[in-house]
């Protein structure tokens, strides 16, 4: 009797161990940062915990649902959407195998937004049942850093290219400039002598014309070099039309062939601005490109560009604005355009508008940006008249 | 000056360029030789006093820039002009510091060729001048007789007629008629001119060729 008391007096205390540790054992199921769950042979989730629940949308009153009935889609990297009835984790089951860190991305039905999952799925045996369970761990952080880590990667692959590009270019226009000098002397001697004959006078014009269009391809060619060669930024006093018109004639096929209506607005009141003429060009250069980019989907009629600068009010600094009648920003773009690698061009490298803005702050000016009634947009940007060194 | 034995060198290590160089002076009746290196151009020993060179900056072996400094060592008076194929403003900034007339970058245009070319020639045409004139002083004063070296000193130095006269114990009248005849000899206007001349005596100031030298009365113009 006293035996059995003892042995009964045993028996609750292990019931009671055995009652703790479910509890504590279902907390800690419930509390850890990765979802399980654990699947019969139906596809049915006899058991899952708080975070599986919210990495596949699930409802938490619903205790027993089918893998077929979530409310989520699984989907390879490709991205291809797996079939409910082919998901690996569940597969294993008819397999005896386990599964180690399988990535995989879901995607609520209503929702756009993919979370990235590591899966990774063993059999067990519940009450002599055999069933799956199935652990996932959200790495949608680490993937969007390694995505982030992969742009930057070809960023600078891409800056590498650009680079050697530079180089090339430079060489390019090295090897060009000596057959354009020598047909220009031989083509300036023709007209030379001819001038000495009389009734040559048509064949003297286009010896001139000629010659004039060589010349133009000679402007071209050391345009791309300075454009490219590397320099030292040097701060020198500019003539601001003379800028902008050099960096429109740049563009000038681009314009022509986007149809794009160009003007130039000037004042008299501003003229010059130390700056360095290169880099301030690239900033013009790049703020048109945008623009003629802009208005690619804008009706041929309403392509207008204007580029122009007057006194910017109530500093000692000029504004160069350029405003386009394109597509505009959307808004929750807009506080962007100047962040690194963002983009709003399909294959654009979102380094345009940084390096801008880094040049204009170099030269102690402004570049900000705005849009215009319904559409286009309005990049502005200052350059102070006179160099930091003379205002102290 | 005889328009032909102006002469233009053309130093290119690339032949398009020289050629066609040398067919554009042609047309303005330049007489032009090429050379396609520096030593080439070196070891044809120049001695033309009337003319100009006109140099590419990147040549194989010897650049543009280190033929214009073994040019400025060996004495070498035409004048230079420089091409580039290569916008380097440091080199072009070296060059002219060294005395060349211009640097061109190619693709230049013809026009700026063209009046860089007839810049030189006039500096050469210049130059020549001097160095006639500075050889024509030079003679003069090796040629006169003792006396006439000692009254040629005394004016240079300043000295009035009469004082010199009083020195060398003869009439200020002599002293008077071979300073006039010094001065028309010469083909100088005046005694400050002569004072000028003067400086020729010194042995440096024969072979520095800074010194500016008085220009010649028009009618008494150099004949070579």
């Amino acid at each position: 009797m006293v035996a059995l008391r003892h042995e009964n007096k045993i028996r609750r205390e292990a019931e009671m161990i055995a009652h703790e540790n479910k509890k504590n054992y279902h907390n800690l199921f419930n509390m850890v940062p990765i979802g399980i769950s654990v699947t019969d042979r139906n596809g049915t989730i006899c058991e899952h915990n708080r975070e599986f629940g919210r990495l596949t949308h699930l409802d938490p009153n619903n205790t027993a649902i089918n893998w077929n009935d979530l409310p989520v889609e699984f989907i390879f990297n490709d991205p291809e959407v797996i079939a409910n009835k082919n998901i690996p984790w569940y597969l294993i089951f008819f397999k005896n195998k386990s599964i180690h860190n399988l990535e995989v991305g879901v995607k609520g039905v209503n929702d756009d937004k993919t979370k990235w999952l590591s899966i990774s799925s063993s059999t067990i045996y519940i009450k002599q049942r055999k069933m799956v369970m199935i652990a996932f761990a959200d790495i949608t952080y680490r993937k969007q850093i390694e995505k982030l880590e992969r742009l930057r990667q070809a960023e600078l692959n891409r800056l590498g290219r650009i680079n050697s590009m530079a180089q090339m270019s430079a060489a390019l226009a090295h090897q060009m400039g000596q057959p354009l000098v020598s047909s220009l002397n031989y083509l300036h001697g023709c007209k030379l002598r001819l001038s000495k004959i009389d009734g040559t006078n048509d064949i003297q014009d286009s010896i001139v014309m000629a010659i004039k269009y060589l010349e133009k391809a000679g402007e071209i060619l050391r345009h791309v070099r300075e454009f490219v060669c590397k320099h030292e930024p040097k701060k020198e006093m500019a003539n601001i039309e003379d800028v902008i018109r050099d960096t429109v004639s740049f563009l000038n096929f681009e314009i022509q062939q986007n149809q794009v209506r160009l003007s130039i607005e000037t004042s008299d009141s501003v003229q010059q601005a130390p700056m360095c003429r290169i880099e301030i060009q690239q900033v013009i250069f790049n703020l048109i490109k945008n623009g003629i980019d802009a208005m690619k989907n804008t009706s041929q009629e309403d392509r207008f560009l204007i580029i122009g600068a007057k006194p910017a009010e109530g500093k000692h600094a000029v504004q160069i604005y350029v405003k386009d009648h394109g597509e505009g920003i959307e808004s929750e773009s807009a506080s962007r355009v100047f962040e690194p690698y963002f983009s709003t061009k399909n294959g654009g490298m979102g380094i345009g508008l940084t390096i801008c803005q880094s040049i204009i702050k170099s030269h102690g000016g402004e570049l900000s940006f705005s849009k215009v009634g319904k559409q286009g947009s309005l990049f502005k940007f200052t350059l102070p008249i006179k160099a930091p060194e003379d205002l102290t | 000056m005889n328009k032909q034995t102006v002469t233009v060198y053309v130093v290119d290590d690339e032949e398009s360029v020289r050629l066609s160089i040398k067919w554009l002076l042609n047309s303005i009746s330049l007489n032009v030789e090429t050379f396609d290196s520096a030593q080439a151009f070196l070891e044809s020993n120049i001695t033309c006093p009337n003319g100009c060179v006109i140099l590419d900056v990147r040549m194989q072996n010897m650049s543009g820039l280190q033929l214009q400094s073994e040019l400025i060592t060996r004495g070498f008076n035409l004048p230079v002009i420089f091409l580039s194929a290569y916008g380097d403003a440091q080199i072009g900034a070296q060059t002219i510091r060294n005395g060349a007339v211009d640097f061109l970058q190619k693709p230049y245009r013809n026009q700026n060729l063209l009046d860089a070319v007839s810049e030189a020639l006039k500096i050469s045409e210049e130059r020549q001048k001097q160095q006639l004139r500075r050889k024509k002083y030079i003679d003069y004063i090796d040629s006169l007789s003792p006396r006439e070296r000692e009254i040629f000193d005394f004016v240079a130095m300043g000295k009035s007629s009469k004082v010199i006269a009083r020195i060398l114990e003869i009439s200020p009248k002599t002293v008077e008629a071979h300073r006039g005849r010094m001065i028309k000899k010469l083909g100088i206007k005046s005694t400050t001119d002569l004072v000028q001349i003067a400086l020729l005596t010194k042995e440096h100031c024969r072979t520095c060729k800074w010194l500016e030298l008085p220009e010649l009365e028009p009618s008494d113009e150099l004949q070579e």
